[in-house]
């Protein structure tokens, strides 16, 4: 899992819960996050804070709804288990899902090399 | 790619459950089952279904009370309930519990596409609604928001 492969799990999620409220409603959104906040949906990842002051502005307290199918689409990705609790600050939780997905991601390179390694002594009679 | 609907079927009778399964995915639908009414709340809870099948009379709750609480936690799912043990006061009670359909067994494999095609379709046209209603939304409060960013500016 690179930052690139994180990037459009985000933006995978964003699409999957803007399409929960219609194509149409998905389609209205990109078009007025671009026109209105100069937000281009590419932008998201890089722009998290933005992107929840944009939301916010336009459904208030019911962004959070959106927000949390967001980050549950997102944490269903990426394979990482992560739970909000009722109130949570969407960006800081974006930040924490994707140092967390980029450590897994560490751990099973990690791990690999630990099974390459035990490969080659095998294979070497022995030697490293 | 339209994602295909899903169907949750609850009935004790693990014959019913092979059989509705096969009639429902020969159809394209999505198919899941459970035996009693806790499994059906825990299925509803982890995914989501478009349809769920009910039978009236499940080993650890009432089909009718079942129905109850799908219908406060999933109130667009399309609800049909089942029943071998048909009477007036159990239509008339799954009817005000919000049930969508009533079917009798043994019952018609078309029949019972029937019916599902015609609530989804339903279905369709109520969430068709509420988009055009969200759209509208967006669509004003961004006019508004436009506006108060201009009366900022002017000040």
């Amino acid at each position: 899992m690179g930052c690139k492969e994180f990037d459009e799990a985000l933006l995978d999620a964003v699409d999957f819960a803007f399409h929960s409220l219609g194509k149409f409603c998905q389609q209205t959104l990109y078009f007025h996050f671009k026109k209105t906040f100069n937000l281009e949906r590419a932008e998201i990842p890089s722009k998290v804070e933005e992107f929840d002051n944009a939301l916010k502005s336009i459904f208030k307290g019911g962004a959070v709804f959106l927000e949390r199918l967001i980050l549950l689409k997102l944490c269903e990705e990426l394979g990482v288990k992560f739970e909000a609790g009722n109130v949570f600050d969407f960006v800081e939780v974006v930040s924490e899902v994707r140092s967390m997905a980029l450590e897994k991601e560490l751990l099973l390179i990690v791990s690999n090399f630990d099974e390459v390694t035990v490969v080659r002594r095998k294979s070497g009679g022995g030697k490293t | 790619m339209k994602r295909k609907v899903s169907v949750l079927v609850i009935d004790d009778d693990a014959g019913i459950r092979k059989t509705l399964s096969k009639i429902l995915e020969r159809e394209g639908y999505l198919v899941e089952t459970v035996g009693d009414g806790m499994q059906a709340i825990e299925a509803s809870r982890e995914r989501v279904f478009n349809v769920a099948l009910i039978d009236i009379r499940l080993p650890d709750m009432d089909g009718i009370d079942l129905l109850d609480r799908l219908k406060k936690t999933e109130p667009k799912m399309v609800k049909i309930v089942i029943t071998g043990y048909p009477s007036l006061s159990n239509a008339v009670e799954a009817v005000n519990k919000g049930a969508d359909g009533y079917i009798l067994k043994p019952f018609e494999a078309g029949g019972l596409l029937e019916m599902i095609k015609r609530r989804l379709k339903r279905q369709e046209e109520s969430m068709k609604y509420g988009e055009e209603k969200v759209v509208e939304y967006i669509e004003t409060r961004v006019r508004q928001i436009e506006i108060d960013r201009c009366k900022r500016r002017v000040r």
